[in-house]
């Protein structure tokens, strides 16, 4: 009976694919083989054994429960020697769930190609989230009518009656399609258009409060309503020696939510007043956080190549683009009240210019040596205007006067970079080469405490086959970053009045502690050391062994990132007994330690600016905390074809497991307690085998299981009303142990 | 006005280039075609019948109606060179003699051994885009020959399949293996992404071989909310995504490299709240510090990418 339904099936699949034979432009129909097509085409169930976000964030496998199985991998066959190119084919996975991939190519080899595309890609991030807003993840959300207010997440008397469940996740949907055209020798023109469609929500931590010290909010469920369209276009010389392309890339982003709403479920500052929704704040007691704005990127890329002599090669690439956004500016506060002035524009302009060009050469002047050059040009200037923005702290407070703290000037960064590189390769004997390497880079920046960094990098790489069954290679390399004077208030005095900055002593025009050193571009030394060996002492067996260490040394920085060490070692083991089995290993240990310094500096300490002597405060003093990283990765896995053509196996394991361990130190003045680490333990095994049992038909079985468990203190334990000022989503910690069975039917086209 | 000035400018510029340049195709050697066996695929055939050989007859390189393809010029010598001496049966060192390009695959063995030769063979005829900056990468710099990761004779070359392809990059990429299998990353075990969704493995114009100009670049064709410009810009945000996130992956949610606060507290040192401390004193049974745990500094700042909120100087709207 079973055979009876799959010849069927069989015979309907041929059927459709023949249809589709003639529905394709470009006569695929003349096929010259007997059959037209092969491939497969599966169905089948499988079983989900737990509900679990974080199991199926991405793979579609999040709810428990039957799901269906379907793929479909289509060509058409031809014979070499035959007359046509034509082609088509069409392959579709994950048919049965929310990660469906589906697409279909034809045209001729040679002179034309098309394809169409559609996709999902799903991401489910949270199920056991939970929020009292009517309306979350909407752009309009309010409490319930019997809402209590209170100073603190404690008071809320009807926070957990009002509670309901909410998942956060989101979902992609992308379809497009493509044409390219080789329209005379080496010419080519190509197009691909593509739409994308993302859905959902996402959690967006959303508050009030008129500074720092009483801040009182809720991580809300906030929209996700998302389009993008995708347009590239290129036209292309592809000769013997000479390549050049021209192309161009579009990208319109579009976000139907401009802003995001919401009720403030605490009193009004000054706490007091008996909550009823529309008369704290003066006037609407209403939050509003902007959304994403809509905004476009073009870009016009020139690529090219072309061979000078047998040995020699020059590369450019050179692209232009510009990004903009002009997304109509919401107002300084949604409580009218509290907006004094109007804004000095009523939309950004916000417009950023990019200058790539990246040019190089490789040449051979010897059969010992190689060398390589680029020279690398990247501008990004930020043409956005700036003007002085008059702040309605977060909807708590009336907007800021002229000239106040509360008047700022936006800053529109742009950088400049050059880049040049040169590598060389000298060949000792005919398997032992050394390589040479020096770069330069040079970055101006703007608004920022160090407007120019220099950074020198010199490295040497001994690579060797020693023998034919051992070979390996080391490289060691050092940079050494300096910038300009650093200048720590210089964001404070770019980004505030001009006339209020005058009002103040130079000792308090700082925002950061002029101690700190921000470490993308605080002066940096940087060590690495890496080798590898490959040891094959049979041919079936071969072992490899990486190493890799690395640090960071922020040398002048008193405050902020101090060091980084990077290290970790891996070994891996692969065996072949026969043609037919393949075994592998592998583990790797790895070490990430980075080292901070700060200084605790409470409110009574704040001027005359950062002065430490004498201590400003019974609590102020210098502290430092250094996270520890420490993850173990183990895999196994084997490939067995058992008979030839008629069955398959394969089975991988990996376990990967994490341990964060944070440990915070300081002066006595500051108070401080040791921090639980940070673990988790990921356990993944898959089986799956397949096995022919008639010329057209194969069974296939596959078993999946993963266990993940994280134990964070900042996530377990954690419900909605465990922070004082912040109502959280009470996502909780993860922890599940997922099977997945699955059962199908192969059908196959030979 | 721009668009207008600018960037057609570039585009007429590129045209202009573009059609000076004449056409300058390869020709064939003749003087190299003299040696070929001249047998046709059929002769090789007699021989290679078996698969994995003989996989190639359905791939695209075995399609004479393609003018382009080795079928359709010398056969299999196209690829494997000149092989008279092979075709008849001449002895070399007691063996029949090689044909002059076999292209062993050379995954971890490539080690300061010379590919080039391997490598120009497939050159000759794939000066595609996407291969332009070949030389002087970094793949063809470490002497990756083109059989180190792809099998040409396969029907399904698995590293241009977007469920397989990391397994090859895995073979050397060890650390990025260790890292895409941590709790928190892209979705490129599950299949959802691969490799050269971000990277061109045959060199890209951009750092690390990506395919765009520049990281972020790369990180804006997925993420184009959070390109900008914003009015409030959040400056480590649009210098370099990669200056608080890890890409393949890491142990912290969102693919941070660190946990927040302490991410934060490398550049945040201002007074009051973010000069703070924080540590178990925040924790249970010692306290529940709003800046340490959930979403920790994100309980508030939630626009750390930038915000176009007039008042959103903060980052909080």
């Amino acid at each position: 009976m079973i055979c009876l339904i799959a010849q069927r099936f069989i015979r309907d699949i041929r059927r459709a694919c023949l249809l589709l034979c003639f529905l394709v432009p470009v006569n695929a129909t003349a096929q010259q083989s007997p059959s037209a097509f092969s491939g497969e085409v599966t169905i089948g169930l499988g079983y989900v054994s737990e509900d679990a976000f974080k199991f199926g964030e991405y793979n579609g496998l999040q709810d428990d429960g039957l799901f269906a199985i379907g793929g479909i991998d289509l060509a058409s066959t031809f014979a070499y020697d035959g007359a046509s190119a034509n082609y088509w084919s069409i392959r579709g996975e994950n048919l049965g769930l929310e990660t469906r991939d589906i697409e279909a190519r034809f045209g001729q080899q040679g002179t034309a190609d098309g394809f169409f595309r559609y996709r999902q890609i799903q991401h489910y991030r949270i199920n056991s989230a939970r929020n009292p807003f009517i309306g979350a993840g909407s752009a309009d959300q309010t409490l319930p009518a019997d809402w209590v207010g209170s100073n603190t997440t404690g008071g809320l008397r009807n926070l957990f009656a009002s509670l309901n469940k909410r998942e956060i996740k989101t979902e992609r949907e992308q379809f497009g399609g493509g044409l390219s055209w080789l329209f005379a020798k080496n010419w080519s023109i190509s197009g691909n258009y593509q739409h994308e469609k993302k859905d959902g929500v996402e959690p967006m931590g959303a508050i009030f409060g008129t500074n720092g010290g009483n801040p009182r909010g809720a991580v809300l469920v906030a929209p996700i309503d998302y389009t993008n369209d995708t347009l590239d276009l290129s036209l292309a010389y592809a000769g013997h020696k000479t390549q050049l392309a021209l192309a161009y890339h579009l990208s319109l982003f579009n976000n139907d939510d401009e802003a995001l709403t919401w009720d403030n479920p605490f009193l009004r500052l000054p706490f007091g007043n008996t909550w009823a929704r529309g008369t704290d704040f003066a006037a609407g007691a209403r939050g509003q956080i902007a959304r994403a704005p809509d905004n476009q990127s073009h870009q016009v890329v020139f690529t090219g190549g072309h061979r000078i002599g047998q040995s020699t090669r020059v590369t450019a690439n050179v692209a232009y683009g510009w990004m903009t956004q002009n997304e109509t500016f919401l107002p300084a506060s949604i409580n009218p009240n509290l907006v004094t002035t109007g804004l000095q524009r009523n939309s950004l302009e916000g417009r950023i210019e990019t200058t790539y060009v990246n040019v190089g050469f490789s040449t051979r002047p010897s059969r010992k040596f190689d060398i390589r050059g680029h020279y690398i040009y990247d501008d990004q200037d930020n043409e956005t205007p700036r003007n002085i923005y008059q702040l309605a702290v977060n909807d708590s407070a009336a907007q800021g006067g002229l000239v106040s703290s509360n008047a700022r000037i936006n800053t529109p960064y742009s950088s400049t970079s050059h880049r040049a590189s040169i590598d060389a390769n000298y060949r000792i004997r005919p398997t032992t080469k050394l390589t040479f390497g020096y770069d330069f880079a040079h970055r101006d920046r703007d608004f920022t405490e160090v407007r120019t960094t220099d950074e020198h990098t010199g490295r040497v790489k001994l690579w060797s086959s020693l023998a034919s069954w051992i070979n390996g290679w080391m490289e060691y390399s050092h940079a050494e970053r300096d910038g300009s004077q650093y200048v720590s208030n210089h964001p404070f005095l770019s980004g505030h009045n001009p006339s209020y900055i005058a009002t103040l002593s130079p000792q308090q025009r700082f925002i950061n502690d002029p101690l700190l050193r921000k470490f993308n571009y605080a002066d940096r030394d940087r060590d690495t050391f890496s080798a590898t060996v490959n040891v094959a002492p049979t041919d079936k067996v071969t072992f490899s062994i990486n190493g890799k260490y690395g640090q960071d040394d922020y040398k002048q920085a008193r405050l902020g990132l101090q060091e980084r060490d990077d290290a970790s070692v891996t070994l891996d083991v692969a065996y072949t007994p026969h043609k037919r089995l393949t075994t592998y290993a592998f583990v790797t240990h790895e070490r990430l330690i980075y080292e901070q310094d700060g200084y605790q500096r409470a409110a009574v300490g704040l001027f005359p600016g950062f002065n430490r002597t004498p201590s400003p405060c019974a609590s102020c003093g210098f502290w430092n905390v250094e996270t520890d990283d420490e993850i173990n990765t183990f895999g196994i896995g084997s490939k067995w074809s058992a008979i030839d053509d008629k069955l398959k196996m394969k089975f991988d394991y990996t376990f990967s497991r994490s341990v964060t361990d944070t440990t915070p130190s300081a002066e006595p003045n500051v108070t401080f307690l040791p921090l639980p680490e940070i673990r988790s333990r990921l356990h993944n095994l898959s089986l799956s085998g397949e096995y022919q049992f008639a010329d057209n038909l194969a069974l296939k079985l596959r078993y999946m299981y993963e266990r993940l468990e994280i134990n964070n203190f900042a996530e377990d334990g954690v419900g909605p009303d465990t922070l004082a000022n912040i109502i959280s989503l009470g996502d909780g910690s993860i922890d599940y142990a997922a099977h997945v069975i699955g059962v199908s039917l192969a059908f196959t086209f030979r | 006005m721009h668009f207008f000035t600018d960037g057609f400018a570039l585009l007429g510029i590129g045209l202009a280039l573009i059609i000076a340049i004449p056409c300058t195709a390869s020709a064939a050697d003749d003087t190299q075609a003299a040696t070929y066996a001249d047998v046709g695929v059929e002769g090789c055939l007699t021989c290679h019948n078996t698969p994995p050989v003989s996989g190639i007859l359905k791939t695209p390189h075995a399609r004479k109606a393609d003018h382009r393809t080795p079928f359709a010029q010398y056969g299999c010598e196209s690829c494997h060179g000149p092989s008279r001496e092979h075709m008849t049966g001449k002895q070399v060192d007691s063996k029949r003699a090689s044909p002059k390009f076999t292209f062993a695959h050379r995954s971890s063995n490539h080690a300061g051994t010379d590919v080039s030769a391997d490598n120009e063979v497939c050159l000759a005829c794939h000066t595609e885009q996407n291969t332009q900056n070949w030389h002087g990468s970094q793949h063809q710099f470490a002497d990756l020959s083109c059989a180190s990761c792809h099998t040409v004779h396969s029907p399904k070359d698995s590293v241009t399949d977007k469920s397989s392809q990391a397994e090859t990059c895995y073979s050397c990429h060890t650390e990025q293996r260790a890292q895409l299998h941590r709790p928190f990353g892209h979705p490129l075990t599950e299949g959802i992404i691969s490799c050269s969704d971000c990277h061109n493995p045959h060199g890209g114009p951009g750092p690390a071989m990506l395919s765009d100009t520049t990281v972020n670049a790369s990180c804006y064709r997925c993420h184009a909310e959070k390109r900008g410009p914003f009015l409030w810009e959040h400056q480590p945000v649009r210098e370099d995504c990669m200056n608080c996130h890890e890409p393949h992956g890491t142990t912290q949610p969102g693919m941070l490299k660190v946990r927040a606060p302490f991410l934060c507290n490398m550049c945040h040192s201002e007074n009051f709240h973010p000069s703070t401390l924080r540590s178990g004193t925040g924790v249970s049974p010692a306290g529940a510090s709003d800046n340490l745990l959930g979403r920790s500094c994100s309980n508030c700042h939630s626009q750390v990418h930038g915000s176009n909120h007039p008042s959103g100087t903060g980052l909080t709207r």
